[in-house]
């Protein structure tokens, strides 16, 4: 065998050659002092790489890096009510629309789409209906058992598909940030 | 030692001792690459904490038939080539075809005389080992240190860098011929 060439010699040390090949290589090696010496000077070169010092570590450096973690992952059980949550929503959402409508899913549908188009107003309008109901509150606090059964009866039919829509919009929302969780959102796109 | 992909299972059950762990697992060998890579150490240790906040971003996309430890690296290197390419630094790419890739006659070198090795006491060698790293091509760097100093094996660095091993072999071994003759040059 000639001499072996030089990335053998690095594959032998890291026991990289089939048994084949180790085999000759060592063969070799008996009779050839120039090979015996270039593999010194590898091994040598091998041994300052693989015992070079480590770069120094700080004892806060696992705290640190915990510290910049987002807050606490949501366990199964968590994610699985929360969706249970989101679903009941709007659910209920579109039970309350059909008994105080009558009208089906495409109705549902078109008032939900009208109360997120005028997601704005809504809240301004709700926020109206709520000081309305708290100021019926208060003027009848007098006459307190009629006056509040009369201030919660005014209620539903001041709201109703704006009350369905924010259901639907809040349970959707609810459902979408369960299922895939708000840092999975928010690493969309982000490279690994 | 708890296996990796239990552990991995738990931090995503919310159980962030688990997470904790694999960071006090996998911070000193992250941080002697990052560090051999970048020749800081406080941008090592910055780098390394990117690397696991990342890591536990996507922690849902790891799967359990691979290596945690390769997983993990493939990040870290991805986040050097984002860091490098934000800073606008050449860089040599692994995806262009080197001339003796698969010119296996390429990998002779010349006769150099007197070992370079034994010139030299083991720490000042390995103090000039230390500096010539630095001056090695960044993409031979890389995967000279995860082969010597990660320890990884060929077929894991392949799959670090997504390359074929016998390239990975080559330029390994040519990163390694670049750091002697970096050794022999006079200072």
């Amino acid at each position: 065998m000639s001499c072996p060439r030089p990335d053998r010699m690095d594959l032998y040390l890291e026991g990289e050659l089939d048994g084949r090949e180790r085999a000759e290589f060592e063969s070799h090696l008996r009779t050839c002092p120039g090979c015996r010496l270039e593999l010194d000077d590898r091994r040598l070169l091998d041994l300052a790489v693989s015992t070079l010092p480590p770069v120094e570590v700080p004892d806060g450096f696992a705290a640190a890096v915990m510290a910049r973690l987002p807050g606490a992952r949501r366990s199964g059980v968590g994610r699985l009510l929360a969706s249970l949550a989101g679903a009941g929503a709007v659910l209920g959402a579109l039970l309350g629309y059909y008994l105080a409508t009558g009208r089906g899913l495409a109705g549902f549908l078109g008032a939900s789409w009208r109360a997120g188009a005028y997601l704005f107003g809504l809240v301004v309008r709700l926020a109206a209906t709520g000081f309305e109901a708290l100021r019926v509150l208060v003027a009848l606090v007098g006459d307190l058992g009629p006056a509040l059964v009369h201030g919660f009866g005014i209620l539903p039919p001041l709201l109703k598909a704006e009350i369905a829509g924010a259901g639907l919009v809040f349970g959707l929302t609810a459902v979408g940030l369960a299922v895939f969780g708000v840092r999975k959102i928010g690493a969309l796109g982000g490279r690994i | 030692m708890t296996d990796d992909s239990a552990l991995v299972r738990r931090a995503l059950e919310g159980d962030r001792k688990a997470f904790e762990m694999i960071v006090r697992k996998y911070q000193q060998p992250l941080v002697n690459y990052l560090g051999r890579m970048t020749g800081e150490r406080e941008s090592a240790l910055d780098f390394a904490q990117d690397v696991f906040v990342k890591a536990y971003a996507s922690l849902g996309t790891y799967r359990p038939s691979f290596k945690f430890s390769t997983w993990l690296f493939k990040i870290a290197s991805n986040h050097l080539i984002d860091h490098w390419r934000k800073k606008k630094l050449p860089e040599v790419s692994l995806d262009r075809p080197f001339p003796d890739d698969e010119d296996r006659e390429g990998l002779q070198v010349e006769d150099r005389g007197p070992s370079v090795a034994r010139r030299y006491e083991l720490a000042e060698l390995r103090a000039r080992v230390e500096e010539a790293l630095g001056r090695l091509p960044r993409a031979f760097r890389e995967l000279f240190v995860l082969r010597h100093v990660g320890e990884f094996s060929y077929e894991e660095i392949a799959e670090i860098k997504r390359l074929p091993v016998g390239t990975v072999k080559n330029r390994v071994f040519q990163a390694k011929e670049m750091l002697r003759r970096e050794l022999e040059a006079p200072r």
